[in-house]
């Protein structure tokens, strides 16, 4: 206390000098500056026109996922769609987009969010929060969607109109892609990461009870399934993510559960994945490195490519519905931009489009 | 009025008190004849190397060395928060080309080459030092640069006890304790230190629908340890003895565009280590001997757990990875001058890593084995020169020859004034995580190299009233076969020796104290601009060629105006950080680039008014929102208000050892 004492008995300037300044410091500080915000002004809503959206996941924990959109009237890639529209970022790892009716549902994987946008205006309507580790999204009607999981064992039900959760589905393995048949949804069981299930399964889940009814064992790693023409399902696995098993393609009657038809790949080191389907229902394509294509009447898997690589690293295929162009994205190194080619029937390549960070899945409004 | 100074002491509130026990010095002195013993000027060119001022360092005392570095130093920190991951780059170069030596041991990790500056308190060593080019007499530096950390024995200092206790917004605290007792040839000295923080600091979550402020969770920080020396000396041998142990646990905050994440996910980062270094020194009349010996452990973990969100709260993700690594490494030194103006210095080493993870497919090892020549001469009072060439083996097998050659010219004859030239070539080895993660590691990966050439300008100008001290440097390195992880044809990532950067630029340090009647005022300024850019053979991908880049910003300084006048006084501080790329996308407008801010931090302080110190800080004093890091919050305005306190209290002691 006595040294207490001892400083008050400073001399008075001393004393005069520090409280001033002090009291300097204290008015700055407590001057209002509103934190800067840079994010620009956003585009006014407006009819965005026909065309696809390009969904670029982005870097792992980087937050830079982003939604291009090209218009086909003006043959423009749109990119940073989402956030010039809405002033928002899209989040974590953009893993895919579903459709439904005139909206789009984004599903983020690594922000667990999911957003329901307007597709023709591109304005964001709802959004959805708190998941787990969503990667797909089924709609089974307009009070019912199924959400596939990374991490949880199961599907999450939720109201697409409002993107409420309704509840959950315990399969007991966690969940990949969702494909609607009738009144069943089958889901794959594509990894193992953190788990010590097998992931080589496709589950039914019967949509009228929320249940699961069935499994098939197919191969390791089931990564993409399409519906043919002829109502049959068709299963792309890969073998594994240490080449535990040889990759396969599956036919299997969605009725039955039965598999009807098995392709097997020659090389344990292939990985083939990304399969999809064109418009009419009738030509498979894939991804094994180079883009191979394949009809449903073929009794063995394509030994020449459609497409070649070229170095280019092809991650996704889709066919444009609106003009049945087959596109291809090309994630380069993962680090920078990607391209998008579009590609005639014949094999022909069409264009290239700039897109953003690791072009991963396409949707069409 | 006493009311009125309990009121005063209470609106303080955050006291920094230090209490430093004297010994009672008797009023006469006997002074036994004594042989200094010291190192000789350093060889590697002023220009070069640079030594954390003494005020930088007291002002940052209960901080880590990544603050200290980012407010006094021309080097770029990039910092995930307070108190997390700090990474520090030197010219541009990556994280992992920072080498950071302690006592003259690198405490880089192993497996990724890198450390945190967040887990290195200021308050542990006793000088800091950066270093652009390779020394010639001492351990490989790192391709971008060298932080050394040293402790320094003191003898003959008697016993001294020192308390500190910090306290700062957002529930930052710190105990510090500093025992010492030094005789005429031996010392012991033991620091102790406990600091933690809540980090909970308000910032406008940009990426919220809508935007929000909103308060930092999950970045907590816990970091406690002590450093143990013994020193002594007799005649001509000296012998010392460091322990340093520390256990530091941090939660890891999501990303601003993470913070929804269902199943309340809790990520935590826990690492532990105990470096441990025994040297012994024997001196002659015109040279030196040294054997030092090394034992670093370290032990990492890392934890993610989500849990279902209804009860029972079942787990849904439970990762975790383990990670033991242990060094054993083993320096000689020989040093013999002749002629006076002429030394020769050998060094050779024999070092083993060792490292042990649920990250690996098994457990692996690695020697690394050197041996180096160096040697400096006068010419004349006005040029120096010194060489140095270096050979490399890892497990037995050659990486090659490392030559080293600087000039330095001393136009006035004297160590204030030199231009210095340097040019050399050095190597780093990959990480353990790059040779053997599983999967992907690619164990045929080959050392990236480095060649550079610098040129440089040291000057001291001291009078009665002034000292000026200026260092300008200007750089070109070329890194060849940096190291960078791919996607592979089919499958996982795997890292190869593709890359290939070019760094260049310009460093100004300034250091000017003068005194003008009663008050004294101390300046120091850093700038640096930095040209990094990628140089890499691509074939479509031409728009990344040539580009800066992430995270390097092309401007960067920091400046420290401290006035003093008598016991009181006044500092003002101003950094600012160039705009960055974030990706290599070129033409993204939106997330491509952070922008550009400028920080100003301020206070007042007195001086042992009767033993007291008061120093009272602003900092972030605009309340400015930045990121330092794409989507990581940094906080606004913060305070920090110290209250030091001495008393010195009577202790008797043997005049004689």
């Amino acid at each position: 206390m006595n040294d207490m004492n001892s400083f008050f008995r400073l001399s008075h300037n001393h004393k005069l000098i520090f409280f001033s300044l002090l009291s300097v410091l204290v008015l700055i500080s407590a001057s209002c500056s509103k934190p800067d915000n840079d994010l620009p002004e956003p585009i006014k809503p407006e009819y965005i026109g026909k065309g696809f959206f390009v969904l670029n996941q982005g870097n792992f924990t980087a937050g830079n996922s982003s939604l291009s959109f090209y218009n086909y009237d003006s043959a423009r890639m749109i990119n940073n769609f989402f956030y010039q529209k809405n002033d928002l970022p899209l989040g974590d790892v953009g893993h895919s987009v579903s459709i439904w009716n005139d909206y789009a549902f984004i599903v983020v994987n690594n922000s667990s969010t999911i957003w329901s946008m307007n597709a023709t205006t591109g304005k964001v309507v709802a959004k959805l929060s708190g998941l787990y580790s969503p990667r797909y999204i089924q709609v089974i009607d307009a009070e019912k969607a199924y959400v596939s999981d990374f991490n949880y064992t199961g599907v999450t039900v939720i109201n697409p109109s409002n993107l409420q959760i309704l509840g959950n589905i315990n399969t007991g393995k966690t969940t990949e892609n969702l494909l609607l048949y009738d009144t069943k949804v089958f889901t794959t069981n594509w990894t193992n990461y953190n788990q010590t299930t097998e992931n080589n399964t496709v589950q039914v889940i019967d949509a009228r009870f929320d249940k699961v009814s069935d499994s098939i064992v197919v191969a390791k790693e089931p990564n993409s399934m399409v519906l043919d023409k002829n109502e049959r399902l068709w299963v792309l696995c890969s073998g594994g993510f240490m080449e535990e098993e040889y990759p396969a393609l599956f036919r299997i009657n969605p009725k039955t559960l039965s598999i009807e038809k098995r392709f097997n790949f020659p090389s344990k080191s292939m990985a083939p994945e990304a399969l999809t389907i064109n418009n009419t229902a009738d030509t498979l394509y894939f991804i094994n490195y180079h883009i191979y294509q394949m009809a449903l009447t073929d009794d063995q898997l394509p030994d020449t490519p459609w497409v070649e690589s070229n170095g280019n690293s092809f991650y996704r295929v889709a066919v444009d519905p609106n003009n049945n162009m087959i596109l291809v994205s090309d994630v380069g190194n993962y680090m920078e931009n990607g391209y998008v080619f579009r590609y005639k029937y014949d094999g022909m390549l069409v264009d290239s489009i700039g897109a953003g960070i690791i072009p991963a899945f396409f949707a069409f409004n | 009025m006493s009311l009125l100074r309990i009121l005063l002491a209470c609106l303080s509130g955050i006291w920094l008190l230090s209490v430093e026990v004297l010994a009672q010095l008797p009023d006469t002195l006997l002074l036994d004849q004594v042989e200094v013993i010291a190192e000789p000027y350093s060889i590697a060119s002023q220009a070069q190397q640079q030594k954390i001022d003494a005020v930088p360092l007291r002002m940052t005392l209960t901080s880590d060395v990544g603050v200290l570095l980012q407010q006094y130093s021309p080097l770029f920190v990039k910092s995930n928060t307070p108190g997390g991951l700090t990474t520090v780059s030197f010219r541009g170069s990556g994280a992992s080309h920072t080498m950071v030596l302690w006592n003259g041991f690198p405490i880089n990790s192993s497996q990724h080459g890198q450390v945190d500056f967040s887990l290195l308190p200021v308050f542990l060593a006793d000088q800091i030092e950066l270093a652009w080019a390779m020394p010639v007499d001492s351990y490989t530096g790192g391709l971008g640069g060298t932080v050394t950390l040293k402790n320094n024995p003191k003898y003959q200092d008697g016993l001294k006890l020192k308390l500190i206790q910090s306290a700062a917004s957002f529930g930052n605290y710190g105990s510090f304790a500093d025992v010492s007792y030094s005789g005429k040839q031996v010392q012991f000295r033991t620091r102790v230190f406990n600091r933690f923080g809540k980090n909970d600091f308000r910032f406008l979550n940009t990426a919220g629908w809508p935007p929000e402020y909103l308060r930092q969770k999950d970045a907590e920080y816990y970091d406690r340890g002590f450093l143990q020396e013994i020193n002594a000396f007799k005649a001509n041998h000296r012998l010392n003895f460091q322990s340093w142990n520390q256990w530091n646990d941090r939660s890891l905050p999501a990303i601003m565009t993470n913070l929804e994440r269902g199943g309340a996910p809790h990520e935590t980062q826990g690492e532990n280590y105990s470096r441990n270094i025994l040297s012994y020194k024997y001196y002659w009349h015109d040279g030196s001997a040294e054997l030092n010996t090394a034992i670093f452990f370290n032990r990492m973990n890392y934890e993610l757990i989500t849990t279902t969100q209804w009860p029972p709260y079942n787990i849904v993700t439970h990762i975790e990875s383990e990670n033991k690594a242990d060094s054993w490494m083993n320096h000689a030194k020989l040093s013999q001058t002749w002629n006076k103006t002429n030394e020769l210095t050998v060094l050779m080493g024999f070092d083993n890593d060792y490292v042990n993870t649920n990250n690996f497919a098994d457990k692996v090892s690695r020697i690394h084995m050197w041996l180096k020549a160096g040697s400096e001469h006068h010419f004349s009072k006005a040029v120096h020169a010194r060489l140095s060439l270096q050979h490399t083996w890892v497990d037995r097998k050659a990486i090659g020859l490392l030559p080293a050659v600087a000039i330095d010219v001393y136009p006035l004859q004297t160590p204030d004034f030199v231009l210095s030239v340097f040019v050399g070539s050095n190597y780093r080895l990959p990480g353990m995580n790059d040779l053997y993660w599983n999967p992907g590691g690619n164990p045929n990966l080959q050392p990236e190299k480095a060649s550079s050439i610098d040129l440089g300008l040291f000057h001291r100008l001291t009078t009665e009233a002034i000292e000026v001290e200026s260092r300008i440097s200007t750089y070109y390195s070329l890194i060849n076969d940096w190291i960078l992880w791919r996607p592979s044809a089919y499958r996982y990532w795997i890292p190869e020796n593709i890359a290939k950067v070019k760094a260049r630029g310009l460093e100004l340090t300034e250091r000017i104290t003068l005194n003008i009647g009663k008050i004294q005022s101390y300046l120091n300024l850093s700038y640096a601009f930095t040209l990094t850019t990628d140089e890499s053979a691509v074939d479509r991908f031409e728009l990344t060629t040539g580009k800066q880049l992430m995270y390097i910003p092309l401007h960067h300084g920091n400046a420290l105006l401290r006035l003093t006048a008598g016991k009181l006084g006044v500092y003002y501080q101003f950094e600012y950080t160039d705009s960055r790329y974030t990706n290599f996308s070129a033409d993204d407008a939106h997330y491509s680039r952070l922008p550009a801010y400028a920080l100003h931090h301020a206070g007042l302080s007195t001086q042992q008014i009767k033993n007291f110190d008061i120093q009272f800080g602003i900092n972030n004093l605009m309340n400015k929102s930045y990121q330092a890091v794409l989507w990581r919050p940094m906080p606004g305005r913060h305070f920090q208000l110290q209250i030091i306190y001495s008393i010195p209290i009577k202790i008797k002691t043997q005049s004689n050892e």
